[in-house]
């Protein structure tokens, strides 16, 4: 004969596990929203790490195929020969020189008759460092041949085969195509780290010959770049040694692998994949956890009787535990299943997409099964976290107590005691919803929680739309009182400013200069484009810190205020203002007095006289300063004005504001379909958390509420009580929620901001607004289910339910 | 349109009254052609075994459900044809209700719990005496998880004279009190209600206390078996 244990082992168990699946279908509804809320926190999870994993693979594997540099260092001109010092520095597994010069690309034809070319001379046989992956066509074989970056190729509808024609400080050359390539430089299109909006249209790599390039550029035998691999762990070690060698030439910039500037701006997406990746799984994980914590509470107090009697009839405390424990696990696992593969969909969908963008040449989109485990395991905690303590209060119940019903404990009543007293000012009727609030603890936990992480997704969303899109306009309109941005071949052409604002249809012209510098302080230094601009202007509307438009007078300079701040200066202070390539044996430099601290989002640019500048640095470093103009015109005579500028052989580039922003808006289009994601998934966050309350609310009060009616109230009115805790709930997780909201925008906004962006972290009153209004939108639809209930609600049966 | 004075009206008129359920596939018939005539004024008590309808009997004169087949008409006015505004309408002002687990909202206390409904109805000024007329001014302020089981059921019936409503009913109302307790809670419905000229109907299951009726009526299976005058003996001459 079996003992009992083995008995209760053999039959009692599996019956258990008969009632885990029952009181799961019971509560079908509960428990499918509740694995919505884990199959979103762990969509999410694998989601956006899988596509920050996709992302960072894809890069590393064109970063790897193509030998990326570890440590590169740019500088005026240097003989060739310090590529063979470069080698010797310890640690350098490689190096290679190259000669690097900026011009233009002339296009007749194409939309952008004049654009920013830079030309890059390469080996014959394929580079060892910085190498290309060539998508179509074919490397190098001749002088006259030509590859070009793919990105630019594909927006300017170039084609293996066709000719290319470049120009350079007005000397021209024509290059047949022989290939498309992607380049590790440039997989994020910027010219250089001053430039944040890619430029895939405007700006054009061209991979000639480096014999070729040499004699066109007239530079000889000198390089402009060192490019280095390093062994692991040593880049920093060899970067500062390459700038000491390149010291006395004139050093433009250096950096390791990862503040390559189009590298770095990578960077600052994949993190931002990678901070949302645990930012949101967090809530709607931690949500979900509230909610099963909840919904067992409710099956542990419902089934209170049940468990006394489980226990009478000899199943031990830890049946008990593990039964419930079990069912928070199996809601979990059944939410994590469909949560993982969404996730792994959404990992290949937006790594797909935003490569699709970057037209990468190679996409990982293979399952990472650490993170899917992680996925699990983060699901199953919640599940096993979330069901501890109601199962906890299950497993220690006394069976004859159990039996007896629910007892409340003298704590609880000395609080609702104290409720009572506090709440007497409402109405009786009014007291109802108001004390409910307190009466589940867990319930307004979960209300509030799930009203926070929803109020906060949709304000943090709404707020870098936001914010972005006031940076943007600032760039656009607020700024910018010009329609065309010219850059002439030399100083000589300023002289046809006068010519083009005598044009018919032209407004104004003011000249510039623009000079790359690095400012110095006792603190440290900083490098930005100085732009020289005249007195009294009125087509460049810069903002200050306080608010009021710049004006530039000779000998100041007014400075970015990220750059301000890491200078420490201010008004008045003194700093030095330096040529970025100046060496010992040509040194430009000039003292300036800090004028003021400028406010611009994007882009960070010190503003001088424009005279001023000119003297004391432009002239003396020409042609690596730039003299141009803006141009105020109609708007409906833009194209014609940059057709003819574009045909001046005194002009070397053109841009319009029309062009960037076209260029903004196509790199804004995918980040709308992010903000429409994130929204959609704040909404359901907030929505999920008000329907469960909702939900457990009315399953809790069923008998209250059905007594209430069969006292005399109307299905309106009965329904109306729930209503108004729903409401006072979401106006607190609102008083919450949107404070913490506008502090997770500007932690948010403020992880983007580098020395060339910094975003105001802006909540226009719509924000609140739409916010108040979705989760009103929320709470009524719930409320109107509710009712909905209530109508249909047979009222004989339950005023009889058990509480 | 009441032209017959009220104490001449029936409190309750069935005729042929059935009700259906459907459980499953399967046609339940809860009331099989009930036909009763109830005077105003009385306490009636309706007893059967479980399942002989007494329940659906009670929720169909208190508005919670209506009758398949048949008529039914409580002080004159018929319930079938009431939508679900005149049903609430007719609960409010004409019946209160004493459940068997008393049905408090518990997050009220005593005093609000009958202030509750005697706001519903424009008695406010009655709450606080109706609770004193039940014993339970003393725990006005307690919450009903802090009060016995007899004490809830004390608030339940104030809760329901509160109303002043022409038609009490009673499912249960000592099912879940002690023999000693329940006695008690009778005993004051049994008073309060005779003191108001209530009409009351009581279910139970419970033949001993059907000694309490002024009139008693026997169901089974459905159907009324007898309709027959009650001892009208008081709630403490019963013995068990």
């Amino acid at each position: 004969m079996n003992s009992p244990s083995r008995q209760s082992r053999l039959y009692a168990v599996p019956m258990l596990r008969r009632k885990l699946w029952a009181d799961t279908r019971a509560l079908a509804r509960q428990a499918i929203a509740l694995m919505i809320l884990v199959a979103l926190g762990v969509g999410l999870y694998v989601g956006l790490y899988g596509a920050y994993q996709n992302l960072t693979g894809s890069y590393n594997h064109i970063y790897s195929i193509t030998h990326f540099a570890d440590a590169s260092v740019l500088f005026d001109a240097a003989p060739a020969s310090l590529v063979d010092v470069a080698r010797t520095i310890p640690h350098v597994r490689a190096a290679m020189g190259r000669v690097v010069k900026d011009g233009s690309i002339i296009q007749r034809g194409r939309r952008r008759e004049r654009v920013l070319g830079r030309f890059v001379g390469l080996p014959r046989r394929r580079p060892p460092i910085n190498d290309l992956v060539i998508v179509e066509g074919r490397y190098l074989a001749a002088a006259h041949e030509a590859v070009l970056e793919h990105q630019f190729a594909a927006e300017n509808n170039y084609k293996v085969g066709d000719v290319i024609k470049c120009s350079y400080q007005s000397r021209e050359r024509r290059f047949t195509i022989v290939g498309l390539a992607c380049s590790p430089e440039y997989l994020y299109p910027v010219p250089s780290k001053h430039v944040v909006f890619v430029s895939r249209g405007t700006f054009g790599v061209v991979f000639i010959d480096q014999d070729q390039a040499r004699q066109w550029f007239g530079t000889g035998r000198r390089i402009t770049e060192i490019h280095c691999l390093t062994d692991p762990g040593y880049e920093k070690e060899v970067l500062e040694k390459l700038e000491g060698l390149a010291h006395s030439y004139g050093v433009e910039t250096s950096y390791v692998q990862d503040d390559q500037p189009s590298k770095r701006l990578l960077r600052l997406d994949q993190q931002g994949f990678a901070t949302m990746s645990f930012f949101f799984p967090i809530l709607f994980l931690s949500s979900a956890g509230l909610s099963l914590y909840s919904a067992l509470g409710r099956i542990v107090r419902l089934q209170i009787g049940i468990i006394g009697t489980l226990r009478a009839c000899g199943f031990s405390s830890r049946q008990i535990l593990t039964q419930y424990i079990m069912q928070g696990l199996l809601v979990s696992l059944l939410g994590a299943v469909p949560g993982l593969a969404g996730g792994y969909a959404l990992s290949v969908w937006a790594a797909s997409n935003y490569g699709a963008v970057l037209r990468l040449p190679y996409m990982v989109t293979s399952p990472h099964w650490d993170t899917l485990s992680v996925g699990m395991f983060l699901a199953l905690v919640t599940g096993l976290v979330a069901a501890y303590l109601p199962a906890r209060m299950a497993a220690r119940l006394h069976p004859a107590v159990a039996m007896r019903g629910e007892v409340e404990s003298p704590r609880r009543l000395a609080f609702e005691r104290r409720l009572v007293r506090i709440t007497r000012l409402a109405t009786i009727a009014y007291r109802i919803p108001v004390r409910g609030i307190f009466r589940r603890a867990s319930r307004t936990l979960l209300a509030l929680a799930g009203i926070v992480g929803g109020a906060s997704i949709i304000i943090t969303t709404f707020g870098m739309q936001a914010s972005t899109m006031d940076a943007i306009n600032e760039l656009l309109s607020g700024t910018r009182k010009y329609e065309i941005d010219v850059q002439f071949t030399s100083p000589r052409a300023l002289s046809l400013g006068r010519a083009i604002a005598a044009l018919p249809h032209s407004n104004a012209f003011t000249p510039t200069v623009s000079v790359p510098v690095r400012i110095k302080t006792g603190w440290g230094s900083g490098d930005v484009v100085l732009t020289g601009i005249e007195h009294g202007q009125r087509l460049l509307h810069v903002h200050s810190v306080t608010g009021e438009i710049i004006d530039v007078t000779p000998g100041t300079v007014w400075i970015p205020k990220q750059l301000a701040a890491r200078l420490h200066v201010e008004p008045g202070d003194p700093v030095v203002v330096e040529w970025i390539k100046s060496s010992r044996r040509h040194r430009v430099w000039t003292t300036m007095r800090v004028a003021g601290i400028t406010d611009v989002a994007i882009g960070a640019t010190a503003y001088g006289e424009f005279h001023d500048v000119r003297r004391s640095l432009a002239d003396a470093v020409f042609p690596q300063s730039s003299y141009g103009g803006l141009v105020a015109c109609d708007r409906s005579q833009v194209p014609a004005f940059t057709h003819r500028l574009e045909r001046s052989d005194d002009v070397a580039l053109v841009s319009t504001t029309a062009d960037v922003e076209q260029e903004i808006n196509e790199q804004m289009a995918l980040m709308f379909i992010f903000i429409g994601i994130l929204l959609s998934f704040g909404m359901l966050l907030a929505g999920s958390a008000i329907h469960t309350v909702a939900s457990v609310s009315l399953l809790e009060r069923t008998r209250e509420l059905a007594t209430l009616r069969t006292l005399g109230f109307t299905a309106g009115a009965a329904a109306w009580l729930a209503a108004i805790e729903l409401c006072i709930l979401a106006g607190m997780g609102l008083l919450i929620g949107m404070p913490f909201g506008v502090a997770l925008n500007s932690l948010y906004m403020s992880s983007f901001t580098t020395e060339n962006m910094s975003f105001r972290p802006v909540l226009p009153w719509w924000v609140y607004l739409v916010t108040v209004l979705i989760v009103a939108a929320l709470v009524a639809l719930s409320s109107y289910e509710g009712m909905r209930r209530l109508r249909t609600m047979d009222l004989a049966q339950a005023t009889k339910a058990r509480e | 349109m009441d032209a017959v004075p009220a104490e001449n009206v029936p409190a309750l008129v069935a005729r042929d009254v059935w009700k259906q359920y459907l459980l499953g596939d399967v046609t339940v018939n809860a009331l099989r052609g009930v036909n009763l005539q109830l005077p105003a004024g009385r306490f009636v008590v309706l007893v059967g075994p479980s399942g002989s309808g007494k329940t659906t009997m009670l929720n169909l004169a208190g508005g919670l459900d209506v009758p398949t087949k048949g008529e039914l008409l409580v002080f004159g006015r018929r319930l079938n044809d009431m939508n679900e505004a005149q049903l609430t309408e007719y609960r409010r002002r004409e019946v209160g209700f004493v459940f068997q687990m008393f049905n408090l909202v518990p997050t009220l206390t005593a005093l609000e719990n009958v202030r509750l409904v005697a706001q519903l109805v424009g008695n406010d000024d009655l709450a606080a005496d109706t609770l004193a007329a039940v014993g339970l001014a003393h725990v006005a302020d307690h919450l009903p998880s802090q009060l016995s089981g007899g004490e809830q059921q004390r608030v339940a019936i104030a809760r329901a004279l509160v109303k002043q409503p022409r038609l009490l009913l009673a499912d249960e109302p000592t099912g879940a009190l002690d023999v000693e307790t329940g006695l008690e809670v009778l005993g004051l419905l049994w008073h309060e209600t005779r003191k108001r000229g209530m009409t009351v109907m009581m279910v139970t299951h419970n033949t001993i206390l059907a000694r309490l009726g002024d009139i008693v009526v026997r169901l089974r299976s459905g159907q009324v078996i007898e309709v027959a005058p009650g001892e009208a003996v008081h709630p403490s001459e019963l013995t068990f």
